[in-house]
């Protein structure tokens, strides 16, 4: 049962609205060329999954407490800088992909729906608990098999599938594909969602009997949410790519469920977005009061009463109308979705490398350090993705 | 330091430059098309009841912001013939939102056709061919 449960709550983390749109977009632009980069990612998120787990099983520390521990606060104030930039940008990226879900089924403008989405958002992190934020939106980001069972539906050619597993370097547009290849390993590596692990991992009290149980939950969990990411992308390449459809909104991207579903197509697709999206949003907004307080040291958890630990309870409600603020003046939710995963891309290996860092001492981890393989197959794709991210994100402002 | 400056230098002159104009007219090509091929389908949808009328509406909307977008950007890099094939298609956008207004799917369908024969696609193949 316990299995189960991570197996669907990983589904909330692993898609959201990053997940989703550049899957659709690579999709669509490149046909099922990029699948061999979720493949990767898939394999690395996977990994970094089950290490953050283990230090939470072990040690007892989440991240930003093991990091500004470990490292110091001179570097944790860094990164914590750097992770609140990028969160923020997420979150307010996430408040509008929920907006637009609801802006597909009603036509209302977006920006409407922002203040609204907003609130709810904050009303169920003030009354809720961890089980209510973890469980509630995940078993409802079930909805999300709509996009595996499209893709049963369609009948994709799987030779196709498996060649796009392949990796191989674009015929064209190269700016762009490297920049979405940065974007999907950005989505991946979201920094929230690690650490939002960590620290669910510790208010959960994981001890070391649970370590077999987070490695099923990292690699089940993750590998659950590939396989939508993966056929989101098959999806897109079948019904917009081959049509000359680019996706430039989600106008677009929803049209993608109207084939095997027809009527139900844009509500289902509508349902996906908004469930990924609030799921990620409650991530993001606990994972930011978490970093705050467990860097500098305040009372935290979701289990407690606002009362019982107010500066936590402060960060999130000035992050959340923050956030939706920022979406409606910066505008395009697809936009922003797509360059804060680059983003993220260049910020991971600032979250990266200390937590290698940690998984390999003995003072945190005893016993249960990290094997060679670990760590040289996570080095070698974080640095790829920054360096990548470092040429391709000005490559793309500059429009190729 | 010094590094860090000249590297944050170079991204912002990087920055600061402007599209050269081929490279404006192709941007502009491939987003004319793909509005283009977006309406067609997603007229041939409504028209089948497939989709509703209010997300039509959204997407022809949708279209005709990303179209006067992407017209004012391909005539600042490119001229105006950077940005004919996305007028062309623009240009049909008032007779898509008449026909929903009107609620009559034909017309729908004729004004989309004609947006996207104004500049066809250039459809993915499922795997393009790698280098």
């Amino acid at each position: 049962m316990n299995v189960a449960l991570g197996i669907v709550s990983s589904i909330g983390g692993f898609l959201d609205a990053g997940a989703i749109a550049t899957a659709a977009l690579a999709g669509a632009a490149f046909g099922m060329q990029m699948l061999w980069v979720l493949v990767a990612g898939t394999v690395c998120v996977m990994l970094l999954t089950e290490m953050c787990g283990r230090l939470a099983c072990v040690s007892h520390h989440t991240i930003a407490d093991a990091v500004r521990e470990r490292c110091g606060f001179r570097y944790f104030s860094f990164l914590l800088v750097g992770e609140v930039c990028v969160d923020v940008l997420v979150l307010s990226a996430e408040i509008g992909g929920v907006a637009i879900a609801l802006h597909l089924v009603t036509g209302i403008d977006y920006r409407w729906f922002m203040p609204i989405v907003a609130f709810a958002l904050w009303l169920i992190i003030w009354v809720g608990t961890f089980d209510i934020i973890e469980n509630g939106v995940s078993f409802l980001g079930l909805v999300t098999l709509a996009f595996v069972v499209g893709v049963w539906w369609i009948g994709p050619p799987w030779h196709e599938v498996l060649k796009g597993m392949i990796p191989s370097a674009p015929a064209h547009d190269s700016a762009r594909y490297w920049f979405i290849a940065v974007g999907i390993i950005g989505a991946l590596f979201e920094p929230f969602m690690l650490n939002f692990y960590s620290a669910g991992a510790v208010e959960e009290k994981w001890s070391i009997k649970d370590i077999p149980m987070n490695r099923v939950t990292a690699v089940l969990g993750m590998g659950f949410g590939s396989l939508i990411a993966i056929s989101i992308v098959i999806m897109s390449a079948l019904t917009l790519g081959t049509h000359g459809i680019q996706v430039d909104s989600y106008e677009q991207a929803a049209l993608m469920l109207v084939q095997p579903f027809g009527s139900w197509g844009v509500p289902l697709f509508a349902a996906c977005l908004g469930v990924a999206c609030f799921g990620a949003a409650q991530q993001i907004s606990l994972n930011l009061a978490y970093l705050f307080s467990q860097g500098f040291g305040w009372n935290w958890s979701e289990n407690l009463k606002p009362h019982e630990d107010a500066r936590f309870a402060l960060v999130y409600t000035l992050a959340i109308p923050f956030a939706a603020l920022l979406g409606v003046v910066l505008g395009d939710p697809l936009q922003i979705t797509t360059f804060s995963m680059a983003l993220n891309a260049l910020l991971a290996p600032v979250i990266v490398f200390p937590l290698l860092i940690l998984m390999n001492d003995r003072h945190y981890l005893r016993e249960h350090r990290n094997g060679v393989v670990g760590n040289v197959l996570v080095s070698a794709v974080v640095v790829i993705a920054f360096l990548i991210a470092l040429v391709a994100i000005p490559l793309e402002i500059l429009g190729g | 330091m010094r590094q860090v400056c000249v590297a944050t230098a170079a991204v912002l002159l990087l920055c600061g430059c402007a599209q050269s104009p081929e490279k404006a007219a192709k941007e502009a090509r491939e987003a004319a098309g793909s509005w283009g091929a977006t309406l067609s389908a997603a007229a041939e949808r409504w028209s089948s009841g497939d989709i509703s009328t209010s997300y039509f509406q959204s997407v022809v909307t949708q279209a005709g912001t990303a179209l006067r977008q992407e017209s004012r950007t391909a005539r600042k890099s490119g001229g105006a013939s950077a940005a004919a094939p996305v007028d062309a298609v623009a240009s049909h956008v008032d007779a898509l939102n008449d026909a929903v207004a009107r609620g009559d799917r034909a017309a729908a369908i004729d004004a989309a056709h004609a947006a996207a024969s104004a500049a066809p696609a250039n459809p993915t193949p499922p795997v393009a061919r790698p280098q």
